[in-house]
């Protein structure tokens, strides 16, 4: 597996347009759970400033969008800029949901494959996976339990050059330093998927983290934290 | 009423999309030409967003089920109301049993079916688009099928003071596109702005995305078009974190060949971005069959605002125009 | 914002049109009275008998002959069918078969600027099935 594990790493922050709908603000330095902290921070203050219309916290980064009729996005971008360096930083303390997990199987078919990368077995990768609590760092590319940031650096897994077919619903899986936690399968909707990711695990009780027949829809907000319980692991 | 009575897959509701919720990973979404919508709105005098039927597969046939005022937008698809031809970006009055036949345009590519008074289905989240990938908004979360039956909230009566109707000059015609140099014939050209990483590519690169043309590739649908053309190279190969991303937005992929996200692109990405389409220009790449040939010029903050000025100018007269030509039944 | 010449043009037609004497406008913040002497219709609807009947331009503006098609001479039409359009700015409004026949001579031209009457086609009615 060849990967290049460097990822831009700005020493200062910069505010850059993207197109005439919206400002990109990328933070400086490593991800860290301070910064993203800021980061949510911000993104709760810039969606109250005149003429914005939405907001959307990255890994490490902001978006700004506005209504391109109205905006003056130069204005924007400046107090984008100015206001970042004064957002206090602290704790914000997410709700907990446990979610049980059995590890490896079907829908965990890349178990093995994994663990005999890290050189280790199946059920170490489980511990390890399931050692830490996951924060939710940034909405993911759709609704659901969104970027999830927490893993064990040892279990830094390169994504596939080549995406594979997997199952959609409920899988657990690792990419990078990333880990993932599908939302349940939604009947009418696609059953696979092509992904570079790793599923190494399935969450079979996993709650649907959006759901409009729910006020409000959406069960978990950035800043919740996860935590997987390893109910079994199969070979 | 309508009744769809033949139709093929990925044919949905859409409007001008949904806008607050991205904070749960939720894009905007909504149609792929905002003014071919807005203009067929304007016909009806319905609002601006009003969701219209966004057809981008054909033939598609329906009847209308009782009288009922409509328009047909966009691509020219030699829309027939039982069997008369209409001009293409056409509002007039279906009766009650006509069938309307919308056929494969020769180019271009969506057409739109707006109503008077608009589709009465729910708003989820604040929009009727429908989300394909997870199943909400629109007509029941789906594209839609023959058989599917379509009701009207009950609109404000009124008269085409024409019989036959009324019809607005398309968005193509009256609203000017920018140029470029060597633009050959049926080249369609869209503006950007420099994106965060721009500065990454290298200088033949940067040069290049807007000397040379690209081609629609067929990987090219509602969620982005991909492109080919010259490979566009970086620097540095870095990764990317995962971020935020709009409708518009020019990815380049360790391939090199860009791929430009659209109306239905995810929320975020973690592909490195050269550029950005501006707002005004996304409905020509919405227009733009797989086969057709792309071409990018750079713009600035002030060029858009003025491309954005001039959408809405012909809209705004469009809308006023069109005005005179309905009369209210009391 | 004041109604432009091609508006003004365009709402005296209808008056025309519609055998309006007088309008009174207000729109937005705006205000217009016109006054006309409402005109009679034009060309087909004044001689039912003759067989081959002259299409007018109903409106003020620029012509579409295309706008269903390219139309030939020889072209069967209905009673009915959009023939053409006439554009002011972005609104095009249709120029209408009032009978069914056979298409005997193009009279407009192509992009061409009409007035309320300007004589675009003439048709060949067909007996019996308009």
């Amino acid at each position: 597996m060849s990967v290049n594990r460097d990822v831009t790493v700005l020493q200062e922050a910069r505010v850059s347009f993207c197109g005439n709908t919206a400002v990109l603000l990328d933070a400086e330095g490593p991800l860290t759970l301070a910064t993203q902290e800021r980061i949510w921070r911000l993104s709760d203050t810039a969606r109250q400033w005149e003429g914005v219309v939405d907001t959307q916290p990255g890994m490490n980064s902001l978006l700004v969008v506005v209504d391109p009729k109205t905006a003056d996005l130069e204005a924007l971008a400046a107090r984008l800029g100015e206001t970042w360096p004064a957002v206090p930083s602290g704790r914000i303390e997410g709700r907990l949901l446990e979610v049980g997990v059995v590890y490896g199987g079907e829908g965990g078919q890349d178990l093995p494959e994994v663990a005999a990368f890290h050189k280790c077995t199946p059920a170490d990768v489980a511990k390890l996976h399931a050692a830490p609590e996951y924060t939710i760092f940034a909405p993911g590319v759709t609704a659901g339990f969104g970027y999830l940031f927490g893993m064990d650096p040892r279990l830094f897994t390169p994504r596939r050059q080549v995406p594979v077919m997997r199952a959609l619903g409920g899988g657990v899986s690792i990419a990078g330093i990333q880990s993932n936690l599908g939302k349940p399968y939604v009947e009418g909707s696609a059953k696979a998927a092509p992904t570079g990711w790793y599923m190494i695990g399935r969450a079979p009780d996993v709650p649907s983290p959006f759901d409009f027949d729910k006020t409000p829809p959406n069960l978990v907000s950035l800043g919740d934290r996860i935590r997987f319980r390893v109910d079994r692991v199969e070979a | 009423m309508i009744e769809i009575l033949e139709t093929p897959p990925l044919n949905t509701m859409q409007d001008l999309g949904r806008v607050g919720y991205r904070q749960h990973g939720i894009g905007r979404g909504g149609v792929m030409d905002r003014l071919a919508l807005a203009a067929g709105n304007a016909l009806l005098g319905n609002e601006e967003g009003e969701a219209g039927l966004e057809f981008q597969l054909f033939p598609v046939r329906l009847r209308f089920t009782k009288e009922t005022a409509f328009a047909v937008t966009g691509a020219d698809c030699e829309a027939r109301l039982s069997g008369r031809r209409l001009p293409a970006w056409w509002a007039t009055r279906a009766e009650a049993g006509d069938e309307l036949v919308l056929s494969s345009p020769r180019k271009e590519m969506r057409a739109y079916l707006t109503i008077a008074g608009g589709f009465d289905v729910p708003k989820v989240l604040g929009s009727r688009s429908t989300h394909a990938r997870d199943s909400f908004g629109g007509y029941h979360g789906r594209a839609l099928l023959a058989g599917d039956v379509l009701q009207s909230r009950a609109p404000e009566p009124f008269l085409f003071r024409d019989g036959a109707g009324v019809g607005a000059t398309p968005a193509a015609e009256a609203v000017a596109a920018a140029t470029c140099e060597d633009l050959a014939e049926g080249e369609t050209v869209v503006r950007a702005i420099p994106a965060a990483e721009y500065q990454t590519f290298d200088e033949a690169s940067r040069n290049a995305l807007c000397r040379t043309p690209w081609k629609v590739t067929a990987r090219s649908n509602r969620q982005g078009y991909a492109l080919s053309g010259t490979p566009l190279r970086r620097n540095a190969l870095l990764e990317m974190r995962s971020h935020a991303i709009v409708p518009g937005v020019i990815q380049v992929p360790p391939s090199g060949q860009p791929l430009i996200q659209l109306a239905e692109a995810n929320s975020a990405g973690g592909y490195p971005k050269i550029g950005v389409v501006i707002e005004a220009d996304l409905w020509r790449i919405g227009q733009l069959p797989p086969g057709g040939t792309l071409r990018f010029v750079w713009c600035s903050l002030a060029e858009a605002r003025a491309a954005e000025e001039a959408a809405e100018a012909y809209l705004a007269r469009l809308r006023r125009l069109a005005g005179y030509c309905r009369s209210a039944i009391a | 914002m004041m109604f432009t010449s091609d508006e003004i043009a365009l709402l005296v037609a209808s008056m025309k049109r519609n055998g309006v004497a007088e309008l009174d406008i207000r729109h937005d913040a705006e205000e217009l009275r016109l006054v006309s002497a409402a005109g009679a219709r034009p060309g087909p609807s004044s001689s039912p008998r003759k067989a081959a009947r002259t299409i007018s331009a109903t409106a003020f503006g620029v012509l579409d002959l295309e706008a269903t098609g390219p139309l030939a001479v020889g072209a069967s039409i209905a009673a009915g069918d959009i023939v053409a359009t006439v554009a002011v700015g972005p609104l095009r409004r249709p120029v209408v078969s009032p009978v069914a026949g056979k298409l005997t001579k193009i009279l407009g031209r192509q992009g061409q600027r009409v007035e309320y009457g300007t004589p675009l086609f003439e048709i060949l009615e067909t007996k019996g099935l308009s």
